[in-house]
C-alpha cells in the first residue's frame, strides 16, 4: 500500500515525512536523501546512537509499503507523550541541549553532521531526552562549518542562558518564537555581564551583532571560502558544550517548589490520602495518566508506580524541575514532569495551527488527577465547576479530583485576598456540576481533613 | 550534497570561523595537555621499580 499524507507538522525537511497509520508512526524517507541514510547505516552512526540510547530504535518496513516515492520507509519506536520545549524545566532544556552536541560529536566521528539542531527534535522517553528525528544528519563536507549551529543557539543556548542568568520564566518566549528565541532578543534581554563572559559574549552577543551585520548581505556569501577544520568543528561543539554545562538554575524561592513543607496536612493525613488515591487508581487503572497540578510528583508517582506513563503538570518551574532531577536520579522511566498553567494551556500553534499540538490534542489520557487544585482554579480564576468538569472529560474519561471546602484553611487563604463572590462554591454545586460530565463511582472523605476525594467514570 | 534546509546565515558562518580560531587553540592545547599527562604517567611507570617481594613469609 501507499503511505498516507505527511503529518501537518512534516513539511519542512525534505529528507522525508512522517505520517501516521492508525496509532502508528511511520517516517518515509525521500529518495533524494538515500547516500545520507545509506552512510549513517554503513559508517554505524545509527547503530551507535541507539545503542547509547541517544536515538529512537527503529523497524525498517519497506517491505510493507508499495510505496516508489520512498527510498525506505520506517517505523519508530512509539514515544508515550509529546513534549514541546516551552514544557521543559530547566534541567530538561539543559540535558536535551547536551544531548543534542554529544550527538553531533558522534555523528563527527562517523563523517557525518546534524543538518538541524530544533529542540523539537529531543523528546523525553522512559525518562530520558532523546533524538526523534532518524533524517537529521547528512554526510559532513569537509572544511565546511556546522550548518545548524545558529538554529542550535536559537533553541538551545539562548533559552538557557535567559533562565539562567535572567528569569527562569523567559523559557517561555520559545512559546511565541517557534524557530528559537532570536539571538538579538536574547542578547538584549541578557544582564551586560554576559557580554565579558567570553563564551556567551561569542556564542551569543557577538553572533546576535554579526547576524544583524550581515543581514541581507548577499555578497559576502560568495566568498564563504574559508574552511574550518575537523578539529575546528569539534572545538566549537565542544565549547558549547562547557558552556551549556556551565549554566545552572537553583530552583528555589517559588510558591510551590517547598508546598509540602507549608502544606497544613499533618504526615499521617498525607499517608491517608495517598492511600486513598492508591486505592482509587487500583479500582480504575490507566495505561496514561495526567496529573494537573502535580507540584513534585508526590501523587503521580502513585500512578507511575502501577505501571501507568504519567505526565505531571505544575505550573511552577522549580516544582518540575525538582521532579524532573528526582526522575533523572532514580532513573524512572513512567514519569514525565511538564510545565502547563492550567490557566491557559498550550495552544496549537505554528504555521496552520498544525505544527505543535495543543494540550488536548495530545490526548486524551486514561486518567486524570486533580488534587488539592480544584480552589486554585475555581476561586484562584474564576473557573465555574461546569467549565472545569467539561475540561477534565475533554482530557480523560476518568477522574480522580479533590473537593476542598470552603473551610479549608488554604482556600480561607485565597478568600483572605479577593471579593468573596463564590457563594456557588459548594460540595453539592460541585457534585451537581461534575455530575452532568461524570458518574461518581468512589467518594471518601479524606481522615484528618475537611476535603472528599472522589473517582468519577465519564458518562456514557 | 543535499542543500540543507536550514540557512546558517552569514553571520552566524563568520561568528563560527572567530570561534574556530579561539576555541581552537585552546581545545587543542587542552588535548595537548592531556595527552602530555598521559605520556608522562607511562613513562613514569615504566621507571618506577618493581615492588619488592614481601619477606613477611
Amino acid at each position: 500500500m501507499s503511505s498516507p499524507q505527511p503529518h501537518a507538522a512534516s513539511f519542512r525537511d525534505p529528507s522525508g515525512v512522517v505520517f501516521r497509520q492508525g496509532n502508528d508512526i511511520f517516517r518515509r524517507v525521500a529518495a533524494p536523501y538515500q547516500p545520507h541514510f545509506d552512510q549513517a547505516v554503513t559508517s554505524g552512526l545509527f547503530k551507535r546512537l541507539i545503542a547509547d540510547g541517544l536515538m529512537i530504535p527503529h523497524k525498517d518496513v519497506t517491505s510493507e509499503w508499495n510505496d516508489p516515492s520512498a527510498y525506505k520507509v520506517l517505523q519508530p519506536e512509539k514515544v508515550a507523550f509529546i513534549s514541546y520545549p516551552y514544557e521543559w524545566s530547566f534541567s530538561q532544556w539543559k540535558d536535551a541541549a547536551l544531548l543534542t552536541l554529544r550527538i553531533q560529536k558522534t555523528a563527527i566521528e562517523h563523517n557525518m553532521t546534524l543538518k538541524d539542531a530544533s529542540a523539537y527534535n529531543i523528546q523525553f522517553h522512559k525518562g530520558r531526552p532523546i533524538l526523534i528525528d532518524t533524517l537529521s544528519f547528512e554526510t559532513l563536507e569537509e572544511g565546511q562549518p556546522w550548518g545548524a549551529y545558529r538554529q542550535f543557539c536559537q533553541h538551545f543556548l539562548a533559552p538557557l542562558a535567559l533562565m539562567s542568568h535572567r528569569d527562569i520564566r523567559l523559557g517561555q518566549l520559545a512559546r511565541v518564537h517557534i524557530d528559537g528565541i532570536p539571538l538579538n532578543l536574547a542578547s538584549s534581554l541578557l544582564p551586560n555581564r554576559t557580554r565579558f563572559s567570553l563564551s556567551l559574549g561569542m556564542h551569543l552577543h557577538l553572533h546576535a551583532k554579526l547576524q544583524t551585520r550581515h543581514a541581507g548581505n548577499t555578497d559576502i556569501r560568495h566568498t564563504r571560502t574559508a574552511r574550518l577544520s575537523r578539529h575546528q568543528l569539534l572545538a566549537i561543539v565542544d565549547g558549547l558544550e562547557r558552556t551549556v554545562a556551565s549554566l545552572k538554575w537553583i530552583p528555589e524561592g517559588t510558591e510551590w517548589a517547598d508546598y509540602y513543607q507549608n502544606t497544613n496536612y499533618t504526615n499521617e493525613a498525607q499517608q491517608l490520602k495517598q492511600t486513598l488515591v492508591g486505592a482509587f487508581l487500583d479500582a480504575h487503572p490507566p495505561h496514561t495518566a495526567w496529573d494537573f497540578g502535580a507540584n513534585t510528583g508526590v501523587f503521580s508517582r502513585l500512578a507511575a508506580a502501577r505501571g501507568a506513563n504519567t505526565m505531571a503538570f505544575d505550573i511552577d518551574p522549580a516544582a518540575v524541575e525538582l521532579n524532573y532531577r528526582q526522575v533523572r536520579d532514580k532513573q524512572e522511566t513512567h514519569m514525565l514532569p511538564l510545565l502547563c498553567d492550567l490557566a491557559n494551556p498550550a495552544p496549537s500553534q505554528g504555521w496552520a495551527h498544525q505544527e505543535r499540538d495543543s494540550l488536548l490534542a495530545r490526548g486524551p489520557a486514561d486518567l486524570v488527577m486533580a488534587l488539592a487544585l480544584i480552589h486554585h482554579l475555581c476561586i484562584g480564576n474564576n473557573v465555574p465547576f461546569t467549565a472545569l468538569a467539561a475540561f477534565l472529560r475533554a482530557c480523560a474519561p476518568a477522574l480522580i479530583i479533590e473537593f476542598v471546602p470552603r473551610e479549608d484553611s488554604q482556600v480561607q487563604r485565597l478568600l483572605a485576598t479577593r471579593k468573596d463572590v463564590f457563594d456557588w462554591y459548594t460540595p453539592e454545586n460541585f457534585e451537581t456540576a461534575f455530575g452532568q460530565e461524570f458518574n461518581i463511582a468512589r467518594k471518601s472523605a479524606i481522615p484528618q481533613t475537611a476535603r472528599t476525594l472522589y473517582l468519577m467514570e465519564a458518562k456514557a | 550534497m543535499m542543500l540543507a534546509y536550514i540557512d546558517m546565515g552569514t553571520g552566524s558562518y563568520v561568528i563560527q570561523l572567530l570561534i574556530a580560531g579561539v576555541a581552537g587553540v585552546s581545545y587543542a592545547c587542552r588535548h595537548a595537555i592531556s595527552r602530555s599527562f598521559v605520556w608522562l604517567k607511562s613513562k613514569l611507570n615504566r621507571r618506577r621499580p618493581p615492588s619488592a617481594p614481601d619477606r613477611h613469609v
